[in-house]
């Protein structure tokens, strides 16, 4: 039981258990009655695993934390930022190119 | 992207997402190089919970050692530090970050994107807090814990009268979190804002990204006032400025100003994502659409609105006068009125509704009368003379309790029961549910409520024991024993999470039969979150694909044509500088202030050190850098690289010359031993104009690295959203300037 003619409305009990059904279990089940049939969808970008956030962030808290102890973790920290900078602004580039 | 799988999508296409083969996206790797909100939001959730567990075990401590009069159990310095410890903690390390972490995971799925707008900086905001809370709890290990209350109160803080680093411990975890939220504020408003599906009209958003993006913006307005009463406090520590320094003419009512500007709006930055909880949950289990959806969400607004109109009703025991106390008093009791129009919409949902008391239900029930007794308690606050007799005392605990806990952390059990499945794709055990709502209702309601009492007989907060007076060891004990039967409820809690994540009864995609986006796809979802994006009719899209057979997700053949929107124009990026600028007008604004408060205290040195001819003629550079920046702009717009190039490299050249006059200007200065630790005027004035300087250099560098992108062709006509979010940036720095240059050098030539 289908619904891929979007002009015909099925009764509201025949809607009910077409989602239900279609939507219970999988990802390849979701979609018979809420997703239109076609054949030419656009491949979906996602974005790439990144480890500059992490590398950014930890570079700011040592830079904190060199401020608490001494200036070798707050250079340390600052060197970790413009690394993790740099890496993100370079994955931004590929990104984009 | 470095790796793609293929895998056919339901609508016979190809999805294209980041392969999980490859050996370095597997275990930990995968996990801390994530930029997938659903994993981030889980690691926000989980970390949150960890830290919940130490907050936790810090009030048990507290509590044995109230247990009893007169008891020795720990010491007046551990005490004051399990306080400090407890409160920090489960405000900026369990109740904020676990909001983000729910936010994180819902509100892309509810307004059908595929993730937040800005993936990356989700990350960054993610570790910021990871790092920061590791950071404040470092300071265990350092032997330095901060010990002066969540508030940090001067000149408790100043170096005099907290000598150890406590207090920088709790500053710089702070700093560290707070750029976190900051980030996380700007990217909910941009994703709610530029990734809804197509259809998602402003009144047909989900009530709890609403909430979350008004919380998105309560953030970026209130944490940069912490942020700048931070700053001012670690130079009066570190650098010997006075800000706060009464000795030296300083004041610490401006901290308690500047950071209950920040503290209130926080309390609602607490709770408004909980009340977006609320009125997903309720309406799903009273089977009725949620009773005044525009007055809820006109009320969220209202309320965030007004939290920052309310901070100093916290202050009514200063003495700030009786117009101040007026205003602050009748804000504060008209801020109950959005508040009061939400219960209502909750009440008038549960009306005549079928109610399905499910766990999470449970919970929200539970959230609408302890949130009210919270917030009633609160308005008694707005009244000066109960405010006097009752500040300091144990009236207050329960009260912020029945709000933050009693609301805020009931609501978030009630959605982890409701969303659990989504994430995992199993349910939670409703008997053992059963368990953990009725002995944390009661263990709640017998740990808080008689601080309401004890509050109203006298007993002071933050004391590490009291005398044996009629009746406090009783109340106190019995307080302690519900502390302990709201630990067996948590226990309960975590063994039903770890049970339920393994044998739980398979969810299925939309166990509730609810409503909203985030069950219309699987429970978990797949990287990607839906096949296609989907296309909304209405308020409630999933019933609207239930009951009327409309198509979420329509082909490109049948999918109407999309309507323009005024923003469709505007990058993301750009929007994003554009509300990060809007924060940073909050934190200068910080700085500016103090500076206009002190100004002319002080004989010498003053304003008249500076040489207002010579900076004037820098100043000149700088604003003529938002002119060329404008014109290279321009450039690129007509596809004039070579025209570009050389308007962007004047642009950094009059930039650099700013920045060389302001250091030219400090070394006179200096060489005439004006420095930044001599009174009043050196300190606002070193802090404002350095603190200018930094974001002038950041923009310098990003400016040249915009440069070296277009000599390396990858920055053209067609592709400059960059240059434009650069361009926001430096043209905001260049009007701080403008304000600094008028406040500071312009202001005494005319006064």
């Amino acid at each position: 039981m289908t619904h891929s003619d979007p002009s015909r409305t099925p009764t509201p009990e025949e809607a009910a258990a077409l989602v239900r059904e279609a939507t219970a279990d999988g990802y390849a089940d979701t979609a018979p009655d809420t997703v239109d049939q076609h054949d030419a969808a656009e491949p979906i970008h996602m974005p790439s695993p990144s480890v500059w956030p992490i590398t950014a962030a930890f570079g700011v808290t040592m830079i904190s934390f060199g401020v608490l102890t001494g200036w070798a973790f707050g250079i340390f920290g600052g060197a970790m930022l413009a690394i993790g900078l740099w890496g993100w602004v370079h994955e931004m580039r590929s990104d984009a190119a | 992207m470095a790796t793609i799988a293929d895998r056919t999508a339901p609508s016979g296409g190809t999805i294209a997402v980041p392969a999980a083969s490859s050996g370095r996206s597997r275990g930990v790797y995968a996990w801390i190089t994530t930029v997938d909100h659903k994993k981030i939001a889980i690691m926000y959730i989980v970390a949150s919970v960890i830290f919940f567990i130490l907050g936790g075990l810090e009030a048990v401590v507290m509590r044995l050692q109230l247990a009893q009069p007169e008891n020795h159990l720990v010491s007046p310095q551990a005490y004051n530090e399990l306080f400090t410890m407890h409160g920090t903690t489960m405000i900026f390390l369990v109740v904020m970050p676990i909001l983000f972490g729910f936010a994180n995971y819902i509100v892309p799925l509810q307004i059908g994107a595929r993730d937040m707008a800005f993936p990356k900086l989700n990350a960054f905001s993610l570790w910021l807090f990871v790092f920061g809370g590791i950071l404040l709890y470092y300071s265990f290990f350092a032997g330095a814990v901060p010990d002066t209350g969540w508030f940090s109160y001067a000149p408790l803080t100043e170096r005099p009268f907290s000598m150890g680093q406590g207090v920088d411990y709790w500053i710089l975890a702070l700093v560290v979190t707070g750029i976190g939220s900051i980030a996380t504020g700007v990217n909910l408003i941009v994703t709610v804002i530029k990734l809804r599906a197509p259809g998602m009209k402003p009144m047909r958003i989900p009530v709890f990204t609403w909430m979350s993006l008004v919380t998105g913006f309560i953030l970026i307005w209130a944490i940069p006032s912490l942020t700048a009463a931070q700053a001012m406090l670690l130079a009066d520590r570190s650098l010997g400025t006075v800000f706060f320094d009464e000795s030296r003419g300083g004041d610490p009512l401006l901290w308690q100003h500047l950071f209950w500007f920040f503290g209130h709006p926080e309390v609602y930055i607490m709770v408004l994502p909980a009340f977006g909880m609320l009125s997903e949950i309720i309406p799903v289990f009273a089977r009725k659409p949620i009773f005044g959806y525009t007055f809820l969400v006109g009320a969220g607004i209202a309320i965030a609105f007004y939290s920052f109109l309310v901070w100093a009703h916290h202050m009514f025991a200063v003495g700030m006068g009786p117009w101040a106390n007026a205003f602050f008093g009748a804000a504060s009791i008209i801020i109950a009125i959005p508040t009061g129009i939400k219960i209502f919409n909750w009440l008038g949902t549960l009306w005549g509704g079928s109610i399905r008391f499910t766990t999470a239900m449970n919970f929200c029930l539970a959230f609408i009368a302890m949130f009210t007794i919270g917030g009633v308690t609160g308005v008694q606050f707005a009244m000066m003379p109960l405010d006097w007799q009752l500040t300091d005392s144990y009236y207050i605990v329960a009260h912020f309790h029945y709000v933050l806990f009693g609301g805020t952390f009931l609501g978030v059990l009630g959605a982890f029961y409701y969303w659990f499945p989504k994430a995992t794709g199993r349910m939670l055990s409703e008997r053992l549910g059963k368990w953990n709502f009725w002995t944390m209702f009661a263990g709640f309601n017998l740990t808080f409520f008689p601080m309401h009492i004890l509050g109203l007989m006298g007993m002071p907060r933050r004391v590490y024991t009291y005398p044996d007076k009629p009746g406090w060891g009783a109340i106190n004990l019995l307080e302690t024993f519900g502390t302990f039967l709201i630990g067996v409820s948590m226990l309960i809690f975590f063994y039903n999470l770890w049970k339920s994540a393994r044998h739980g009864e398979i969810a299925g995609n939309d166990p509730w039969d609810a409503w909203t986006l985030e069950w219309a796809t699987t429970s978990p979802p797949p990287d990607e979150n839906f096949p296609v994006i989907p296309q909304i009719n209405g308020p409630r899209p999933l019933r609207d694909a239930k009951v009327s057979g409309w198509v979420l997700f329509p082909s490109d053949e049948t999918r109407p044509p999309a309507k323009p929107s005024r923003l469709d124009h505007i990058p993301a990026a750009v929007l994003g500088v554009v509300v990060f600028v809007s924060s940073e007008v909050i934190f200068f604004g910080g700085l500016i202030s103090a500076y206009i408060t002190y100004h002319g205290r002080d004989e010498w040195p003053n304003h008249e050190v500076l040489e207002v001819g010579k900076v004037a003629v820098v100043t000149a550079f700088l604003i003529a850098s938002s002119v060329t920046l404008f014109l290279a702009e321009r450039a690129l717009h007509h596809g004039n690289n070579r025209g570009f190039r050389r308007w962007m490299i004047v642009t950094v050249v009059f930039a650099i010359i700013f920045i060389g006059g302001q250091l030219a200007e400090y070394r006179t200065l200096y060489n005439d031993d004006v420095t930044i630790d001599r009174n009043l005027f050196t300190s606002t004035f070193f802090t404002l104009t350095g603190f200018h300087g930094l974001h002038v250099i950041a923009g310098i560098v990003m400016l040249a690295i915009a440069t070296w992108l277009s000599f390396r062709g990858e920055l053209v006509k067609g592709r400059d959203t960059s240059i434009r979010a650069i361009s926001v940036y430096w043209h905001f720095v260049d009007a701080v300037w403008i304000v600094v240059f008028s406040v500071i050098y312009l202001w005494p030539l005319v006064a």
